[in-house]
């Protein structure tokens, strides 16, 4: 047996799993995402350091507001384009003066 | 050199579109929102909004994101588009596909205004219904543009 066919023949379990694993979706969402968010604690800079830049914000950055995506493992953040394709939950936060967090909403964009 | 006026030209450019149909395939659009659109934007009056007392604060976080904002923030535009079902006739040929159809389509939208101190002073809600065209040719494709814009004031 050739060496080309014996390396194909080790590296065929490898290439099965592969192709397996490529029809498997993973889910890619994140059940403790938004674990952190607590009125009255959270403040501006935890919240942005956790989540990254929002999609819009609001009055002069006091109100911040992400787009979420869902699915069995939790929530996963989506950049933001033009509508709000595959975008499942508004997240919006509104802080005080001084940064904290004072009330908080995540909004169903998508009838359940 | 004489140039072809308009109805001249769509009546060359409609001979195709009506081969089309006749020797298309139908093919059934069904109705739901677009797949950019958000679902929450109500036709009834928003009856959680009071003028002189609600905020833009207490407006997005009931309704979330706006589709479109005005830079000093006076006011805030929430729309939808949602199609209520059309067809599509396609022809397959010599491994490509054209096809030329319409769907009827609703837009609604909520243009939400505030004053200097961000209370919310005026709501104004629109709904529009038209029919578009839809051509594709290939991989490309057109549609007519929207009867109303649902990210601003316009």
């Amino acid at each position: 047996m050739s060496g080309g066919v014996k390396n194909l023949m080790r590296a065929a379990p490898a290439l099965a799993l592969l192709l397996l694993g490529a029809c498997a979706s993973t889910p890619a969402g994140q059940p403790d995402l938004l674990a952190f968010i607590e009125d009255g604690r959270t403040t501006r800079e935890q919240a942005l350091l956790a989540l990254g830049e929002p999609s819009a914000t609001y009055e002069e950055g006091r109100i911040l507001a992400f787009r979420l995506g869902s699915d069995k493992g939790g929530y996963f953040l989506l950049e933001k384009q033009p509508g709000f394709l595959s975008v499942t939950y508004s997240l919006m936060l509104a802080f005080d003066e001084a940064g904290l967090l004072r009330r908080h909403s995540l909004v169903a964009l998508r009838a359940p | 050199m004489a140039t072809r006026g308009a109805p001249e030209v769509l009546r060359w450019a409609a001979l195709p579109a009506v081969a089309l149909i006749l020797a298309g395939c139908p093919i059934p659009l069904p109705a739901g929102y677009e797949a950019s659109s958000r679902e929450n934007v109500s036709a009834e009056p928003l009856d959680w909004v009071t003028i002189g007392v609600t905020t833009r604060e207490d407006v997005l976080l009931k309704l979330g994101e706006a589709d479109g904002a005005a830079p000093d923030g006076t006011w805030l535009a929430y729309g939808s588009a949602y199609s209520k079902g059309g067809v599509v006739f396609v022809l397959f040929a010599g491994g490509s596909a054209a096809g030329v159809g319409s769907e009827r389509m609703e837009y609604r939208r909520i243009v939400i205004s505030f004053d200097e101190k961000g209370v919310l002073s005026a709501i104004e809600p629109v709904t529009r219904d038209c029919w578009e065209g839809i051509l594709g040719m290939g991989s490309s494709g057109e549609r007519s543009p929207p009867c109303l814009k649902i990210e601003s004031r316009e």
